[in-house]
């Protein structure tokens, strides 16, 4: 049960529409003007120390935990170093946007295109690298929905996961403002080496001070309200968290709640640095539980007030809205930040890591239901069987959390990624499904490259369909394919150079990045950072994972490869010319071989015929990715993600040989294309098994949809529970369930073709809805309703 | 004895991710062919066929020489759907017990920690008991987990050695009036009471399922009677004197499902181009009310031996004193299940459910 308090904060959570805080853009940007000339990380440093001394101090109403990073309870910033080009061009019509609309004012927008655009002109990271990327990859890079990386240009990079465990909550940041005074001592202004690293702890100790000072203000906001309050316990409440914002985060916390107060002071940190995507509290059970048990020991905690600020936390994760461009929106739906959030698995030492604090985060997430924590949880084979029993009954809720990974094959990606055993098993996710560590630099989710392109070029000389206009390589025409073998080759060739391009995206942001965007805040996490004072865009980490490249729309690839195999050369049901005439005619009047096209076996259904070519796919990307180094020298890593960049993707892509008409939505991750699935969700396990998942270390992703009823009962869950741990047991790495209300029932009633693999339980079965009369489905559409009273 | 062995036959369907018959995530096996004719089934396209293309063992070898009986009169032509030969066929697909096992081995995987397993189910899966046994034999030694639904109207000590292998046993008792039973159903249920008791007898856990319609079952003598009659077979299993035919007992595991009628099938009867439930139904309760306001004059007239189901309406003047036709088959509210579970526990059979 909640709170009254946090029910309260959650209806506000729930019924306002979140609104852009211009003060941060400000106070960064008159910083900027102060310090021109000098080393741009003391320049980024400094107008962060003068954004917390300056910022609005906001302790909203019933707050236990509290920072704000602007005068909304509900709220956004404006980041302009980065990119403010798209911000004058789409922030008038904000908050009409179909995806993720903001509230910005009309003297918003006028004050900003008057007082912080101009100055930025020319500077911002966005106009640098548009500047710096060649001409060849700009026209295939940059906007296309072929491949993707604005979210690096136009934004921060985020990704990171702070150490808790061996930096913050030991030191404190004045034990770091100590730790970088002592490093800068023994260097010396006479070697030029040595000079960088002199700036790179004067940038960490400006930022360290920064959001020490940033707490005290709210100390003393705490004091000054408490002085008026009448509410004695309110007045009570005020005291206690002016006490906790005096200790935190200048010391080590002491106490459950003043962790839990550090942790969201570190968050505010990061969102006032750079607005990052995927600021990670990674394995929150694990650092929080030991002041937890140390409290509850000591009776100065009950299990209640714990969790209530358990909620609380959660709350303020999702107040923060990460304030994106509508492109980057399109590739990151639903205001998410992605912050990850890892409870489960094992502990360094290999045992296993469960604690009360890991049925906190669980318990929060279904009861709070807010978007934010990511909750990712980590399932091992011996986990105990209360923990399973909790991952499923927390899916049986439908909040379609959490994602469930499983515990070893993270590891193994680690390992395969370079890390020690230790490191590896101390892993935690980042942003969506990505296995991390919190020593870790790397971009997760650098690039989104479209695989469908791929094909689309293969068989239409390198054009694209819907556009006419040469995006690949330049390709003999289709109809001269005399073998599939050829057509695959073809399909190679230009996928070889889809990768060779989302290299280049990357390594020219890398660069531009290095020069140009320190991350003093984040760097002062991290602490190889520390030790070597080298910044986190410098490589300071302990670990420089090389940037992860995402391949969209596996399951359409290898669907479309599959279909111009069986129908061209194998059942020749058509010609290879009548088959490209009837994609450029986006199959109108092509009926009876688009039905044939989708007839042909689809991957998702243990089908070797398909899955066959999915696994050549997939090993082909590893391995021509894996074979580029980042500016690091890390090789580059691959990932089949999902987010929701399926849809950009699939908007720019012509019809496919697998059936799919123009700019319908791609595959994401290893799923199969959606309602081509028409097994079971066992057979749609068993073909994403079958893909050699542990090489992909920026991470695979499974979606499945399962009806409520199957997971509504002890015994369900149970299954359920099982089901998860076979399908690890075949190699997997992750999955997640939506399970499905009557109100996608009635959806897939009226579009049917959305919805093939969308499984009910019927009467001592299960099946597919679609395959059902519209009587029966009518009858469970009525008990779904039930099941939802 | 007989023990025939039979390495294909005819399979409606393999249901995988079955979570509802029986323990865990299993593999539900339709089995095709049904000695009975219960009017508000959800799966007609299962009714045994004369002349379908049984494999040549198996044609209805373990129906009851009594059951076959009832089987002819209706062929006779009493009006009771006998189905269209062709469109039943579509569903029916013949299958080799190595094709059944290559299935079966890409699902094994799932059944893993959760007690799953395989459910063999119809139809009536005794119908073809040769090629059942030869599943539940190459099942049973590959170590799965086996459970069986069936109707209770089979040849016991034909297939005594295939229930011995199951962990589980779900057996129907639809309705304990042996007059209603052919009513509703079409054949008698002497055989299929003989046969609960003699399968609690073998120790297998047996749960006996009543799929509980308004209209046709749903009266408290029913499940009076039918709870008197478990809580009997109980007793006498745990005395050791159940079996007159020397076979051997001990302790029964019985228990009770009360399934809540569903009209999830009735689609199919449109598509099988036959009367459905409800016409059916009321074609019933139609011909029993003319005769229950004429069931003196009827009395005396001179009656068909034999008869069918339909003919059997000359006994409807009697009536167990519970039942009465209701306006059409209803769903039970649950707090008519929840009575009937009290029945149950009165007479001490533990109630059980599977969803």
């Amino acid at each position: 049960m909640l709170t009254e308090r946090i029910e309260a904060i959650r209806q506000n959570y729930v019924n306002s529409k979140p609104c852009i805080s211009t003060d941060r853009a400000r106070i960064w940007t008159e910083s900027h003007k102060k310090t021109e000339g000098q080393p741009v990380c003391i320049r980024r440093a400094q107008a962060f120390y003068d954004t917390c001394a300056e910022l609005g101090v906001h302790i909203f109403d019933g707050e236990l935990i509290v920072g704000a990073i602007g005068e909304f309870r509900k709220c956004g910033i404006l980041t302009p170093e980065f990119s403010w080009k798209w911000l004058d061009k789409e922030m008038d019509t904000f908050s009409e946007r179909a995806q993720d609309p903001y509230v910005m004012t009309p003297e918003q927008c006028e004050y900003v295109r008057e007082e912080i655009f101009p100055y930025w002109k020319g500077q911002s990271l966005e106009e640098i690298f548009l500047a710096r990327l060649p001409k060849d990859t700009a026209k295939i890079g940059v906007d296309t929905g072929v491949i993707d990386n604005d979210s690096k240009w136009r934004q921060a990079v985020g990704e990171i996961t702070p150490d808790y465990q061996d930096v913050l909550f030991p030191k404190g940041f004045g034990g770091i403002i100590k730790e970088a005074e002592e490093k800068k001592a023994a260097l010396s202004y006479a070697k030029a080496e040595d000079q960088e690293k002199i700036e790179f702890y004067d940038s960490i100790i400006l930022t360290s001070k920064g959001i020490i000072l940033y707490a005290n203000r709210y100390a003393d906001e705490a004091e000054r309200l408490a002085a008026a309050e009448e509410d004695m316990t309110r007045k009570a409440e005020l005291l206690r968290i002016a006490a906790v914002c005096r200790r935190v985060p200048e010391y080590p916390p002491e106490n459950f709640y003043e962790a839990i107060q550090f942790v969201w002071f570190t968050q505010i940190g990061g969102i006032l640095s750079e607005n990052p995507l995927s600021l990670n509290p990674g394995r929150f059970d694990q650092y929080m539980d030991p002041y937890y048990e140390k409290d509850l020991a000591a009776g100065t905690i009950t299990p209640d007030e714990a969790q209530e600020l358990v909620d609380a936390l959660w709350l303020k994760y999702s107040e923060w809205v990460w304030t994106i461009s509508a492109n980057t929106a399109d590739y990151f739906a639903g205001y998410n930040q992605f912050q990850n959030l890892t409870v489960g698995g094992k502990t360094r030492e290999g045992l296993d890591a469960t604690n009360p604090v890991t049925f906190m985060a669980m318990k929060a997430t279904e009861e709070v239901k807010t978007h934010q924590p990511g909750l990712s949880v980590r399932v091992h084979q011996d986990c105990p069987e209360e923990f399973l029993s909790a991952v499923t009954h927390l899916v049986s809720t439908g909040t379609g959390f959490p994602a469930i990974h499983n515990d070893s094959v993270g590891y193994q990606m680690l390992i395969n990624a370079g890390y020690e055993p230790d490191d590896a098993r101390d892993w935690n996710n980042c942003g969506c499904v990505v296995p991390h560590f919190r020593k870790t630099g790397e971009w997760t989710a650098a690039v989104n490259m479209n695989f469908g392109s791929a094909i689309e070029y293969a068989l239409n000389e390198g054009k694209s369909l819907m556009t006419g206009e040469t995006m690949g390589l330049t390709e003999k025409p289709a109809a001269e394919f005399t073998s599939y073998e050829e057509v695959e080759d073809a399909f190679f060739r230009q996928f070889k150079n889809l990768c060779y391009h989302s290299v280049v995206l990357t390594t020219t942001a890398q660069r531009v990045h290095y020069e140009s965007v320190p991350r003093p805040f984040l760097s002062s996490c991290m602490e190889e950072c520390m030790k070597n004072g080298t910044d986190l865009s410098r490589g300071g980490a302990k670990y420089n994972v090389g940037p992860v490249i995402t391949g969209i729309g596996l399951a359409v690839t290898a669907n479309s490869l599959a279909a111009v195999k069986k129908l061209v050369f194998e059942d020749h049901a058509c010609t290879m010319k009548e088959l490209t005439d009837a994609l450029a005619a986006n199959w109108e009047d092509y009926d009876e071989l688009r039905a044939k096209a989708q007839a042909v076996p689809k991957y998702g259904n243990d089908d070797d015929y398909v899955d066959r070519i999915a696994i050549k796919i997939a090993n082909f990307f590893y391995h021509e990715i894996h074979s580029y180094k980042d500016i690091f020298g890390s090789p580059f890593t691959t990932a089949f993600m999902g987010i929701s960049n399926y849809i950009p993707m699939g908007r720019v892509l012509g019809a496919t040989p697998c059936g799919r008409k123009n700019g319908e939505p791609s595959s994401e991750g290893v799923s199969p294309y959606v309602g081509t699935d028409t097994s079971t969700p066992l057979a749609a396990m068993r073909s994403a098994a079958k893909l050699n998942q542990e090489v992909h270390s920026g991470g695979t992703l499974l979606n499945l949809r399962l009806n409520h009823d199957l997971v509504s009962t002890k015994r369900g869950q149970a299954n359920l529970g099982s089901m998860i741990q076979n399908f690890f047991s075949l190699g997997a790495f992750h999955v997640q369930f939506n399970t499905l209300s009557s109100k996608v029932l009635r959806d897939a009633q009226a579009h049917p073709e959305n919805y093939r693999d969308l499984l009910v339980r019927v009467a001592g079965y299960s099946t597919q809805f679609v395959n059902l009369s519209k009587s029966l489905q009518d009858a469970i559409i009525a008990r779904t309703e039930h099941a939802e009273l | 004895m007989r023990s025939c062995n039979c390495n294909d036959g005819y399979i409606m369907q393999m249901q995988n991710f079955s979570v509802n018959d029986g323990d865990g995530i299993r593999t539900t096996i339709f089995l095709y062919g049904c000695p009975l004719h219960c009017i508000w089934c959800c799966n007609p396209e299962n009714a045994y066929c004369p002349g379908m293309g049984m494999s040549s063992q198996d044609s209805l070898t373990n129906i009851m020489p009594e059951i076959r009986a009832d089987h002819q009169t209706e062929a006779a032509g009493d009006g009771r759907g006998i189905m269209p030969h062709t469109e039943a066929a579509q569903e029916m697909h013949h299958m080799t017990l190595d094709e059944v096992d290559k299935k079966i081995s890409r699902q094994a995987l799932f059944y893993r920690g959760n007690g799953g397993g395989i459910t063999f189910s119809g139809g009536e899966a005794t119908v073809q008991q040769g090629f059942l046994r030869a599943m539940v034999n190459r099942f049973y030694d590959k170590g799965y987990d086996l459970s069986l639904e069936t109707c209770g109207a089979f040849s016991f000590d034909e297939v005594k050695d295939i229930l011995q292998k199951m962990s589980r046993i779900f057996m129907d008792l639809k309705l304990f009036d042996d007059r209603l039973h052919r009513l509703f159903t079409g054949v008698s249920n002497a055989v299929i009471l003989k046969n609960i008791r003699r399968t609690a007898a073998l120790q297998v856990p047996v749960v006996v399922r009543i799929p509980v319609i308004v209209g046709v079952n749903a009266f408290e003598e029913n499940i009076e009677a039918t709870c008197a009659f478990l809580e009997d077979v109980q007793e006498s299993c745990s005395a050791g004197s159940s079996m007159a035919d020397g076979q051997e007992s001990g302790p029964a595991d019985i228990s009770l499902e009360f399934l809540p009628y569903h009209r999830y099938g009735m689609d199919k009867y449109t598509k099988l181009g036959i009367p459905d439930p409800d016409a059916r139904y009321e074609m019933l309760r139609e011909q029993a009310g003319i005769r229950w306001e004429n069931s003196q004059a009827e009395q005396q007239m001179e009656s068909r031996p034999g008869s069918g189901a339909l003919q059997g309406m000359k006994d409807v003047g009697s009536f167990p004193g519970g039942f009465s036709f209701a306006q059409r088959m209803e769903i039970p509210s649950e707090k008519l299940l929840e009575r009937y579970r009290e029945i149950a526990d009165a007479h001490h059979i533990r109630t059980v459910s599977f969803h």
